[in-house]
């Protein structure tokens, strides 16, 4: 049966798309951030002297893993709530848990800043329960950058989540089933039947949320705006738009493609080149 | 069964485990909560006048209902045409996704090769953060006359760069499924390649190529980076959500974030299945 | 001048497997079942005739053309019958046709005919899922006769299918073949199945054919040790022998065919063997081809019983006959422990030369 053809014209045909749409324009962006009347490093040099950048970087660093954090704790939490029930319950929880991420990402921002905003719903419950109001988006703050790190959460958690109910699903009940026998106990059982089975499925959401963290934009640019909790998507964002620097915002594009491209690689490498790819 | 029952009764029950039953409720609650809480506020600012969104105390429950906000995202030019655009670009995106999604699934589920070059190229698109491919995208659309295009093309194009990954990996799993002696049957029963594609895999993987369709629609519907930076006066509907957000029209903000909602919540509750089997399949290989 | 004519065919595998040099011929109307184990072969070879793969050598001709393209001169069916699970019966079994543009009253008429053919009597409009094992085998065989092919081909049909069902269905193939007249090849690991279905087999290993022959022949005069062991069952069972070299014929009560650890045999050497052979080869005797009773005309081994398991139509014994395991299928049970003389008759005796394994004689 011939019909590699046909296939060759199946993968071909959408491969080439993908190229041109994403990684060729990805690939134009390494060589004019290059270039300054000529090829030049320049563009690195003003982005790495940038105050700004390296303020960027930094929060990078901290939302992405304070988000990962947070969402890790709470999929967990919530994969073994739902894996457990049977049910009413167990069937609201299961929508209710996936709803936030099927909410648009503009829109939860959107309502991030009507709930966070200094006179805003929560400021309001705090009120009405005697409390003091509390800055959660002034620039710059701890508070701000916690508020980020939450909504960030928020939103994906159901995606861990669904990966961690998936790999759930593949412990064989047999062995909670021996673990009771054996005499363990409800915190034995999760610490060496739940854990170590679940550890792959774990490790997959690390690589693929991980990513997705690092790439993080919206969140940051709705709630506080660039200068309030900068990352590096927002600090390029803002050198092409009100500073008017593009080859200085593909630079500084690029060293953020660079570094997650360095992080998938090595997270690849930790899963040992188990796929991690999802449709989502 | 019986007896199963008695060993588990016998067994102590630990300290940790009753703390489970309180400790469930809490995490269900949590997730009812971070669910209804921000569809009732948008619910609730969507059909209250803005002055009321603006209270302090803010009013938790509404007081004057109108539905002037959301005849506004109907009646307001700019809204309209935000929303006929959004329309558009995710239809385009969700149809190319799709078409190119289910050839390159089909094609990866046939050849080993084709796998594994298909996962490496979708990973590395997948990698790349969307600043880095925005930015120099935007000087090639420039030059194509596709930048801000009243159309919306430029963004349907990036955003169907995007879903075809989904619309691969939704397909791939069903194709696979497929015998291949069917395949060869048809072949033998005088079937070209390309009928075998449309005569016998196609029809089997229906419900995938559609779940693609929609999957594909409501990630354009939903993307608001690319959206942002090329479309910058020709808007939909995210960026424009963003600008009213940002600059304070509450409830025309409300109602345009409320009609956004409504067909993303539908398609993601109704793939809940699809999803999770994708994400099954995408984790355990 | 044969319906289906291979010469030389070679296809290899990089990870081994495939054919190497198979030639056969396949005249019209018959049943040829290409039997072996499996990765011996067969299934590639099957494919190669279908036109699925394609042979580095060789040559296919099937009614006497030797054209790259056979689509329309062969059908298959398939292992699982490869049905299409979204298409109807009636579109399954029209679907050869509708690709070549057939007119719909065409169409009708002749699917009706393959029905009748394959003796399908069901309701056309159902679905793969919805018909029972027999009756998708049904429409499976109505599409391949719908587009009137030289030859049909069918990859282990029955193999997936209960033991019953598959009884009663190789019934059904066997009167389905003699009703159409067609020229089948049938491809199968379960020997009892092709000696049951063919007209004539061949035994694969290895990528090759070992023999070909009618069933009887090829169960009552196997060319080699791997066909004599794989057609049967329980399998053949295989003797190390030494047979010395004929004495005077005045020598009565000289042994005739000496195992290693000596055998009694009642019988003459000279009459044993008549081919004048001699030294180390290898004995081959039938598990049901053993008996109690004594035979003038029969050899004697002493057997000493292991174990006896009831296998309903007698007793399947293991025995040791001078240090060799044997198997017998007897009429009467044995007590473990205990030593008995088994007979078997001379002419049913094989001897394969120790060397090559081929058969002597």
């Amino acid at each position: 049966m011939r019909s590699t053809f046909t296939l060759w014209l199946f993968a071909g045909v959408p491969t080439l798309f993908i190229v041109a749409l994403l990684l060729a324009p990805a690939a134009q962006g390494v060589v004019l951030s290059f270039d300054r009347g000529g090829p030049s490093i320049a563009n690195y040099a003003a982005v790495l002297r940038d105050r700004l950048f390296w303020r960027a970087a930094a929060g990078n660093l901290i939302v992405p893993a304070g988000s990962l954090l947070v969402e890790f704790a709470i999929a967990l939490a919530l994969a073994l709530t739902l894996n457990a029930r049977n049910g009413r319950i167990a069937a609201v929880a299961d929508v209710a848990s996936i709803l936030p991420f099927a909410i648009p990402e503009i829109v939860l921002l959107a309502l991030a800043r009507y709930i966070f905003m200094p006179r805003g719903y929560l400021n309001g419950a705090l009120y009405a329960a005697g409390a003091a109001a509390i800055p959660w988006l002034v620039p710059g703050s701890l508070w701000s950058y916690a508020t980020v790190i939450v909504v960030d959460a928020w939103h994906v958690t159901p995606v861990v989540m669904l990966i961690m109910v998936a790999g759930l699903q593949t412990i064989p009940p047999e062995l909670y089933e021996a673990a009771r026998l054996d005499g363990a106990g409800t915190l034995a059982t999760f610490r060496y039947v739940t854990l170590p089975m679940l550890a792959p499925a774990m490790l997959a959401a690390l690589v693929l949320r991980g990513i997705d963290a690092l790439r993080i934009f919206s969140t940051t640019l709705v709630l506080t705006g660039i200068e309030g909790v900068p990352v590096i998507s927002t600090y390029a964002y803002h050198l092409w738009t009100d500073a008017q620097e593009p080859r200085m915002a593909m630079a500084a594009s690029i060293i953020l493609a660079f570094v997650i491209v360095i992080t998938a690689l090595a997270g690849l490498i930790a899963l040992r080149r188990r796929a991690v790819l999802t449709p989502l | 069964m019986k007896a199963e029952a008695q060993i588990t009764a016998a067994l102590p029950r630990s300290t940790a485990a009753r703390w489970i039953g309180p400790a469930r409720l809490a995490v269900e609650s949590i997730a009812v909560l971070g669910a209804a809480i921000p569809i009732y506020l948008l619910i609730k600012q969507a059909i209250t006048p803005d002055l009321e969104s603006f209270a302090w105390p803010p009013h938790w429950l509404p007081r004057n209902v109108t539905s002037a906000n959301l005849k506004s995202v109907f009646e307001l030019a700019e809204l309209r045409s935000a929303l006929i655009l959004s329309v558009a670009v995710a239809a385009v995106a969700g149809l190319i996704a799709t078409a190119l999604g289910t050839m390159l699934g089909y094609a990866m589920a046939r050849r080993e090769r084709m796998r594994q070059a298909g996962m490496a190229g979708v990973t590395a698109a997948r990698l790349l953060p969307m600043i880095a491919v925005a930015l120099p995208l935007t000087v090639v659309l420039i030059q194509v006359g596709l930048y801000d295009s009243p159309t919306g093309m430029g963004l349907a194009l990036i955003h169907a760069a995007l879903a075809i990954p989904t619309a691969a990996l939704t397909t791939y799993g069903v194709f696979a499924a497929i015998a291949r002696e069917q395949e060869e049957a048809a072949f033998l029963d005088g079937a070209s390649p390309l009928r075998i594609f449309v005569a016998i895999a196609v029809p089997q993987a229906k419900t995938a190529i559609a779940a693609s369709l929609v999957l594909s629609f409501i990630m354009s519907w939903d993307e608001f980076g690319f959206a942002l930076l090329i479309q910058v006066t020709h808007r939909t509907m995210p960026p424009l959500l963003y600008y009213y957000t940002v600059f304070g029209d509450v409830g025309p903000a409300s109602a345009l974030a409320l009609v956004m909602l409504v067909p993303a919540l539908a398609v993601i509750i109704a793939l809940r299945p699809v999803l999770k089997s994708g994400l099954i399949a995408g984790t355990q290989r | 001048m044969a319906e289906l004519e291979i010469r030389d065919l070679g296809r290899q595998f990089k990870s081994g497997g495939g054919v190497r040099g198979v030639s056969l011929s396949v005249e019209a109307g018959e049943l040829f079942v290409l039997v072996g184990p499996s990765g011996c072969g067969k299934s590639t070879l099957l494919r190669l005739i279908a036109g699925l793969d394609y042979p580095e050598r060789g040559e296919i001709r099937v009614g006497g053309r030797n054209c790259g393209d056979r689509r329309d001169l062969i059908a298959m069916v398939f292992q699982n019958h490869a049905l299409y699970p979204h298409m109807s019966a009636f579109d399954n079994i029209a679907f050869p046709l509708r690709l070549r543009r057939t007119p719909k009253a065409e169409i009708q008429r002749r699917v009706a005919d393959a029905a009748a053919l394959a003796a399908l009597q069901i309701d056309l409009a159902r679905r793969p899922a919805e018909l029972s094992g027999g009756e998708r085998q049904r429409v499976a065989l109505a599409r391949a006769l719908i587009r009137e092919p030289r030859v049909i081909l069918m990859d282990e049909p029955l193999s997936s299918l209960d033991a019953q069902l598959r009884g009663r269905l190789r019934v059904e193939l066997k009167d389905f073949q003699r009703r159409t007249g067609r020229t089948i090849i049938y491809v199968t690991h379960d020997q009892l199945e092709a000696l049951t279905l063919g007209d004539r087999i061949a035994v694969m290993r290895a990528g090759a054919i070992e023999q070909i022959g009618t069933p009887t022949e090829v169960y009552q005069r196997p060319a080699n040790l791997f066909v004599a062991t794989f057609i049967g069952q329980p399998p053949m069972n295989i003797l190390r022998c030494r047979i010395r070299p004929a004495k005077a014929s005045a020598a009565p009560p000289e042994q005739s065919v000496p195992a290693e650890p000596a055998l009694e045999i009642g019988e003459k050497l000279a009459l044993a063997m008549p081919f004048g052979m001699s030294g180390e080869v290898l004995l081959g005797i039938r598990p049901e081809d053993l008996t109690y009773n004594p035979n003038p005309d029969a050899v004697a081994f002493e057997a000493g019983f292991n174990r006896v398991e009831f296998v309903g139509g007698g007793f399947l014994a293991y025995a040791t006959v001078a240090g060799q395991e044997i198997t017998a299928l007897l009429d009467q049970p044995v007590e473990p422990g205990r030593t008995r003389w088994l007979y078997a008759p001379r002419r049913s005796l094989h001897f394969f030369d120790s060397a090559t394994h081929r058969r002597a004689g």
